[in-house]
């Protein structure tokens, strides 16, 4: 059966315990607390013991070609082991390089090297973690430099090679279709859906290059859910043949919460008609 | 190399002099950080715009992470003993 869920944030905390029945998985940012007291974890815990949790992990750079370290994997897995999530996840990104943090997610050439130094980093965290994590495709703002491979031949040679689920978020899909000019429905023909884990839906908005006219569609996450990435779920739906789990991220300019359950409400319904035209 | 290329990446998008020059003289700047020819040729050829984009979006998320962070946004509902 899908499932739709929130992002956990605690100025929607109050208005998520009030609307539970209306929600079926919750996703918690790792990286918040990663540095919390034991009995911090542990009220994480009892939460999971309430409704279904997904760890959602930021910082690890699974998909730079730098080695992920131990003590970084061993934060991650003691917060897993801990709270005991019905799924953990990180991205197909690169965070850090040579030294230099770069504070958010980077896309990184898409070749054949970072395919395998991708594969090489997420054997490590199923070792460390005890699970493989879904990877979630990210937006990006610049086409990464000297690659190889097309966005969605890329992520499925990293799933090919490491065995990994995809955390498929549609917006990062629409905004990088949008600003690179590339079919959206075709990427989807492209990678293995029966491998999608996880789904997530959120918001963006233009944006006006530094300097000149060209716009940019960022995923900022603080905007309603744009109709295309809706068609794309339906799409989705339409063409998994497995249950799926969709998970609306947002980040801040917080609508009242009946509001955040009408987008749910939404994505109910983008489902229920992919799945229709699935059984059609 | 792919760890070079990620390096330069990474500078680019967080060090604000840096980015400059390479944007005056990419291919240069590229070479001294051990990219190869072609490599320094394909850096060259990422538009100046998306560069500077990137970069400042990268700037507005680091600077609402610290934001965030200040406030111990997460920290305060899950706490337990009774501060």
């Amino acid at each position: 059966m899908d499932r739709v869920g929130l992002g956990w944030r605690p100025e929607l905390a109050a208005g998520i315990f009030d609307a539970l029945d209306e929600i079926d998985v919750l996703e918690v940012i790792a990286d918040n607390y990663l540095d919390m007291h034991r009995q911090q974890r542990r009220a994480l815990r009892m939460m999971a013991r309430q409704v279904p949790i997904h760890i959602h992990s930021i910082a690890l750079g699974l998909a730079g070609i730098e080695e992920v370290t131990s003590k970084r994997l061993d934060r991650v897995a003691r917060l897993v082991n801990e709270v005991e999530p019905e799924a953990w996840s990180e991205h197909l990104a690169f965070v850090r390089a040579g030294g230099v943090e770069i504070g958010h997610l980077a896309a990184p050439p898409r070749t054949e090297a970072s395919v395998a130094g991708a594969a090489r980093n997420l054997q490590r965290a199923r070792a460390a973690v005890g699970s493989m994590p879904l990877m979630e495709n990210i937006a990006t703002l610049i086409e990464p430099p000297c690659s190889q491979l097309p966005e969605a031949e890329w992520i499925a040679g990293i799933m090919s090679a490491s065995g990994c689920g995809l955390l498929l978020d549609l917006h990062n899909l629409h905004a990088n279709a949008t600003n690179f000019g590339f079919d959206p429905l075709q990427f989807l023909s492209s990678i293995p859906l029966e491998r999608v884990g996880c789904v997530h839906i959120a918001g963006g908005q233009w944006i006006t290059a530094a300097d000149g006219d060209k716009r940019y569609l960022l995923d900022d996450h603080l905007h309603d859910v744009p109709a295309p990435v809706y068609e794309l779920l339906s799409v989705l739906a339409a063409r998994a043949p497995q249950p799926l789990t969709v998970i609306l991220e947002r980040d801040g300019a917080y609508p009242p919460m009946p509001a955040l359950l009408q987008e749910l409400q939404h994505t109910r319904a983008a489902l229920a008609a992919g799945r229709r035209q699935r059984a059609a | 190399m792919q760890a070079d290329v990620e390096r330069l990446l990474a500078r680019l998008l967080t060090d604000g002099g840096f980015r400059r020059r390479f944007v005056a003289d990419p291919v240069s700047v590229a070479r001294e950080e051990g990219l190869s020819p072609a490599e320094a040729q394909a850096m060259a050829r990422l538009p100046s715009q998306d560069l500077k984009t990137a970069a400042r979006s990268y700037e507005h998320k680091r600077a609402s992470k610290l934001k965030r962070g200040a406030r111990h946004w997460l920290i305060g509902w899950f706490r337990t003993d009774g501060r």
